[in-house]
């Protein structure tokens, strides 16, 4: 894995989570419940992450289509809740009755077109859906776009959202050799983070580098991710998604000094959420920390913040 | 060519015609790509398929692929149609995708672990955009020193899922595709797999690869307007378009032949016309614009790693590929759309633009080495 020094290191300027969240997101955000009645709860919870993070920030596009703000959510599995209700709809009835409104939310990028429309955000705009990692993606190729001077802000912020299908596949995913590490469920959850390098901007935790890469039988080395980024004095590791328990004991031990927490221990796995979830649990605190999103077949990513 | 589908029915959908893979390739090509990998879902082996293809064209053998090689995909449904069969069968065996954690990201999975990558590995999903999004990432994360090597495209495979999606929708043509005519009713669909192989330029010349174009500049933006329709003036796509010239360093001037995502549906084609006049001003009368969705249909993940092979063949063939079925000029598409005929002229610089669903939209500067 190489890794991208961000200069300038875009701000982490706002950073909100839903999770565990309950049934009412309209309640969640302020906003008219009609607004809601359209979206599935993939887009429902990526909007109200999005729509919190930047009332936390104190910051929203100024025009119509402003093209100096982006959007880059991450999902594993994004809307495919709706794809299955589409297919069963169309095993089930007759075509004419299916409901052309629900095949335009089988789209993963969806979330982004009724975000953008609400905010204005007429800048870079993507949608990953790398596993669990995808959240992990965002973040990295927001900062990145931001160092590179293509954006002035970017939301970026992982969402999931599992419906009994993709519990179902899951729970055939456990059963095949060598994954009983899986964890048993795939709990709900969206994050969202507000970067930008505007130098007005609060707060105090930046993005100082990003690397990625696909590592299938766990062999990437946390140590050397430290030595080659210990000008960042990372002190605290996050560890955003389930990893098989040798491969963590590993990284336990590559990472002597630092203080490490396993994110799945304290909100359950919440797949590409848990990359954004783990900058809010490092925003508060005033030192370097190194947060590592991985999908369940390696594809990872490491994103350093410090101050 | 466009054809009635075969492979599923589609009667009830108007019976429409579709760019559909020819039943023995198609086969062959899933067949071919089982052996390896166990790969069986169609998405994967189309993916597979095509990287073999390129790596090949490239003068790259597998053994020889750097380990910080990476791969980026664009997809609408990625492996989504192999998880609907796993259904149909009540989920009692095990899922066809091993370990992959979503099946948007299996093909992508399947081909990585296919060739040992262990660099960037990202899969994308902004619907008919896709593809050229994934391109300019992974230009990206070369440019950025993230690798070396990446491969770089888009895949999706015609389902009877999205073709009455589509046909809910109504934007599926009546007959002929005709983007650009007066007459053009709607868009036909498609499936395939375009893969092009990114290099560094400087490892490039040192192994001695013959250098077909660079990756110059890309842009993205969303609308910000409507989820299933464009904004009428193609502000969108005047955005991206200016972000990638601007992201290539090159003036509007500049550019010799624009593919254009040219569905053949009244507002997408009206609306590029406007957003491509906005970006080139009077200049956008003199560049030719094409879209080959009336040959292959609209492959939505695929088609802007189609369209983007397409402007590399025209800067280094010096030919720019026809808009075909086109008959009737409308007052508001009046550029030059090189109706019907190839036409041989000079390419330095190439612009390929997509839309998609929901408002995403992205552009590719490609530019003659």
């Amino acid at each position: 894995m190489r890794f991208v020094l961000l200069e300038p290191a875009p701000v982490v300027a706002a950073v909100a989570v839903l999770t565990p969240l309950g049934e009412d997101v309209a309640a969640i955000t302020g906003e008219s419940p009609l607004r809601f009645r359209r979206m599935d709860r993939y887009e429902s919870l990526g909007f109200a992450a999005v729509d919190l993070a930047l009332r936390k920030a104190n910051a929203a596009p100024s025009k119509r289509g402003d093209a100096e703000w982006g959007l880059l959510l991450g999902s594993s599995c994004g809307c495919f809740a709706s794809n299955a209700e589409f297919f069963f709809d169309l095993e089930r009835r007759p075509a004419p009755e299916l409901s052309p409104a629900l095949f335009s939310r089988t789209v993963s990028n969806a979330v982004n077109g009724e975000i953008s429309i609400a905010h204005q955000i007429g800048g870079v705009n993507q949608t990953f859906v790398s596993g669990w990692a995808a959240g992990g993606e965002a973040l990295a190729e927001a900062a990145a776009l931001l160092a590179d001077g293509k954006a002035r802000w970017v939301v970026a912020g992982g969402i999931e959202a599992p419906d009994d299908v993709l519990r179902r596949m899951h729970a055939a995913a456990r059963r095949e050799p060598g994954m009983d590490w899986l964890p048993q469920e795939i709990a709900e959850g969206a994050a969202a983070c507000v970067l930008t390098t505007e130098e007005s901007a609060a707060g105090h935790l930046r993005l100082r580098a990003f690397g990625r890469g696909r590592d299938p039988r766990g062999t990437w080395s946390l140590a050397s991710a430290l030595d080659a980024l210990g000008a960042l004095d990372l002190q605290r590791i996050l560890v955003a998604n389930t990893v098989p328990p040798r491969l963590l004991d590993r990284w336990r031990g590559e990472g002597t000094g630092a203080d490490f927490t396993v994110l799945p221990d304290r909100t359950g796995e919440i797949g590409a959420a848990g990359a954004p979830v783990a900058v809010a649990l490092a925003s508060p605190v005033h030192q370097g920390a190194l947060i590592i999103a991985r999908a369940r077949e390696g594809g990872t990513v490491a994103l350093a913040l410090g101050p | 060519m466009l054809r009635p589908v075969t492979r599923f029915e589609a009667r009830d959908l108007g019976a429409p015609r579709a760019g559909e893979i020819l039943a023995d390739t198609f086969t062959s090509v899933v067949e071919e790509a089982r052996s390896p990998t166990g790969a069986t879902e169609p998405a994967a082996a189309l993916a597979l398929a095509a990287a073999r293809e390129s790596l090949d064209h490239a003068g790259i053998v597998l053994s020889s692929l750097p380990p910080s090689s990476g791969v980026v995909l664009g997809t609408c449904l990625g492996g989504a149609e192999a998880t609907f069969e796993w259904l149909r069968g009540q989920g009692q065996s095990s899922h066809p995708y091993r370990v992959s954690s979503g099946p948007l990201s299996a093909p992508t999975d399947h081909l990585a672990d296919a060739f040992g990558l262990g660099g960037p590995v990202v899969t994308l999903s902004t619907a008919g955009a896709s593809g050229t999004a994934a391109v300019a990432t992974a230009a990206e994360c070369i440019r950025r020193g993230e690798a070396d090597t990446m491969l770089a495209g888009g895949v999706d495979v015609l389902s009877r899922f999205v073709l009455a999606g589509f046909w809910l929708l109504r934007a599926l043509a009546s007959g002929e595709v005709r983007p650009f005519d007066r007459r053009r009713d709607g868009l036909a669909l498609g499936e395939g797999a375009g893969i092009l192989v990114l290099e560094e330029r400087e490892q490039a010349l040192r192994r001695g690869a013959a250098v077909l174009a660079q990756v110059q500049g890309s842009g993205s933006s969303g609308d910000a307007h409507h989820m299933t329709g464009p904004s009428p003036e193609g502000d969108g796509v005047v955005r991206a378009a200016l972000a990638a010239l601007r992201d290539g360093g090159c003036s509007p001037e500049k550019v010799d032949f624009v593919s254009a995502h040219g569905t053949g549906t009244r507002f997408n084609d009206r609306m590029e016309t406007i957003a491509l006049k906005r970006v080139f001003g009077e200049a956008a009368y003199r560049i030719p614009v094409d879209s080959i969705k009336p040959i292959v249909g609209h492959t939505l993940g695929a088609a802007g790693a189609l369209e983007a092979i397409l402007c590399v063949r025209a800067i280094g063939e010096a030919i720019v590929p026809p808009t075909i079925h086109y008959g009737e000029p409308d007052p508001e598409c009046d550029l030059d759309y090189v109706p019907n005929e190839a036409r041989r002229c000079r390419v330095r610089r190439a612009l390929s633009c997509s839309s998609a669903l929901a408002g995403n939209n992205a552009a590719l500067l490609l530019e003659a080495p």
